[in-house]
């Protein structure tokens, strides 16, 4: 595909748990030397960031019509609270990677 | 203490902008960051600082005439500049004791998690600032550096116990095992809930409604450029600017709430080496045991039912700051009522009529507080040197959370004894709204759907 490649993590404000956790992937991408670019947004313009995007990270479970958006612009979309909580962090840091080789 | 003030003084006195990068690059090679590292973070604090300042500079000058405009041509005067948490948090982060909180809230976090005294683990290094705030605003108004200390301690506990009530409740809207949010907007339910117990009487009120498709329908208004943009226009419309100067006004402040968020994003990026380091520290430390993990409030706004209600409940807003008597508060950069949306959706599991019936009567809390604030904040940012605010003017925020415990706490440890009643009915319904949250169902087996008419 020829779309930008961006990760993206949104929450409510854009402020400061989009930025936790896109700050680790941030640090997790450097020490593994994956180049991609990782951006914290605001859910609220989630819809007008998604098609500059190729990696969704969420924090709430966005509603149906977002995840239906995300699928049609072939965006993978992953669970971002792993990262807070460190259950299961290595199983979605896995896959987001997988997801960057695309 | 003394010798701890006066031996920090002249640290504080090369500005915010340099004082506590500089603390932030020490701290950084402390925790075992590399220079290169520690440096970034230094001069990204130092650049969220610069740039806080330079938006606030611009919106204060957009807003400020406006102000007086509408001062002149209506007779309602609301002087002090609503510039949101964002800035209130630029202040907190300004503040020189601000790193000794996130040691006590760690070394307490230890001790009731050993005693069995709480369940949460706060893992939010973030929200630390609030904890700055609630510690300036008492050590400010009584004039005791410990009692600041202490007011902190005490809302340090209340959050863990929030963390423990409502942790079933999170989890049933989330459906994330474990997580709970321990940030102190949600003791907006302790005087929301007596209000709940009477609506649970109601047979109307005891059904839930289906937000989803209406906050499709007005889901754009929650973005901070439209806001900032009808709120200007409107603001303009009753200073008598004519139509080009509203509009210009309408694009100057939606700038403005556009670009704050942006700015501060930086500081969550400078400190999140360090915050980062110390969640991982707590997170450890109680491996082998089940604890709910307290995080920010985000986890939660998934919820449709949440901005429904931000977002209807800006006009009330709005419409209390022109009519209350002694308001000094135009909700601007503040105008969406976090406290009262998330308090509300726990309390009331998502029932929408609730949340709005409870969130149009404690409105008025927000505008009072915020005018208490006022002088208070503007100090704050003298004191700090974090924010530059001209000569007479005032700065505020407007939903100011957790306004009602803040105010009892500062004005208590001033020695007011109404404050010391207040505190102790406080902290008497705070515990009954634990006794209430742990045995009310869960949000989705509470209430039986609204019929579709």
């Amino acid at each position: 595909m020829s779309r930008n490649k961006r990760l993206i993590v949104a929450c409510g404000s854009g402020v400061a748990t989009s930025t936790t956790i896109a700050e680790k992937i941030k640090n997790k991408f450097e020490a593994d030397g994956i180049n991609y670019p990782v951006e914290a947004v605001d859910y609220k313009s989630i819809e007008n960031e998604l098609p500059s995007s190729s990696i969704y990270v969420y924090i709430a479970k966005p509603d149906s019509e977002v995840l239906k958006q995300a699928e049609q612009l072939g965006i993978d979309v992953y669970p971002g609270v792993p990262f807070l909580t460190g259950m299961g962090v290595d199983d979605v840091y896995e896959k987001i990677v997988k997801s960057t080789k695309k | 203490m003394v010798i701890l003030e006066n031996s920090f003084q002249w640290i504080l006195n090369l500005g915010a902008g340099i004082f506590v990068p500089l603390l932030i690059f020490i701290l950084g090679l402390v925790v075992g960051m590399k220079v290169r590292r520690a440096f970034m973070s230094a001069i990204t604090l130092g650049v969220a600082f610069t740039g806080m300042n330079l938006i606030i500079g611009f919106i204060s000058e957009a807003v400020q005439p406006a102000s007086e405009a509408l001062a002149l041509n209506t007779g309602i005067t609301l002087p002090a500049l609503d510039l949101g948490w964002t800035a209130a948090a630029s202040l907190a982060w300004a503040w020189v004791y601000i790193f000794l909180l996130f040691a006590i809230q760690i070394v307490l976090n230890i001790i009731m998690l050993s005693l069995n005294w709480t369940k949460t683990l706060n893992v939010d290094m973030w929200n630390v600032w609030g904890k700055g705030l609630t510690a300036y605003l008492v050590f400010h108004v009584s004039g005791y550096l410990w009692a600041g200390f202490l007011a902190a301690i005490v809302q340090m506990i209340l959050e863990f116990k929030l963390g423990d009530m409502f942790q079933p409740h999170i989890e049933d809207i989330t459906g994330i095992p474990l997580a709970t949010v321990t940030h102190p907007m949600n003791l907006s339910a302790v005087l929301m809930l007596p209000l709940n117990k009477l609506m649970d009487k109601v047979p109307f009120l005891n059904k839930k409604a289906d937000t989803a498709e209406l906050q499709k329908k007005i889901g754009i208004f929650s973005e901070n450029s439209v806001m900032g943009f009808i709120i200007g226009i409107l603001l303009g419309f009753a200073g008598a600017y004519g139509i080009t100067g509203s509009l210009n006004l309408g694009i100057q402040i939606s700038t403005a709430m556009v670009l704050f968020p942006m700015v501060s994003k930086l500081f969550m990026q400078a400190l999140s080496p360090l915050s980062e380091a110390m969640s991982e520290f707590m997170k450890k430390r109680f491996n082998d045991r089940e604890v709910y993990i307290g995080l920010d409030w985000p986890i939660l706004a998934g919820s449709s039912e949440l901005w429904v209600t931000l977002i209807l409940l800006v006009p009330v807003f709005i419409g209390f700051s022109l009519v209350l008597p002694g308001n000094e508060v135009l909700p601007i950069a503040g105008v969406l009522n976090y406290s009262i949306a998330v308090g509300g959706l726990l309390l009331t599991g998502g029932n929408i009529f609730r949340m709005l019936i409870l969130g149009v009567i404690t409105m008025p809390i927000y505008l009072y507080g915020s005018t208490y604030l006022a002088p208070i904040l503007t100090e704050m940012a003298d004191v700090t040197g974090a924010i530059d605010v001209a000569e007479g003017s005032l700065i505020t925020w407007s939903s100011i959370e957790a306004p009602e415990l803040r105010i009892f706490l500062a004005e208590a440890f001033n020695g007011n004894l109404w404050a010391i009643v207040a505190a102790v009915i406080f902290f008497a319904l705070f515990y009954w709204l634990y006794k209430a949250m742990t045995k009310t169902p869960v949000p989705s087996e509470r209430y039986e759907e609204l019929e579709k008419s």
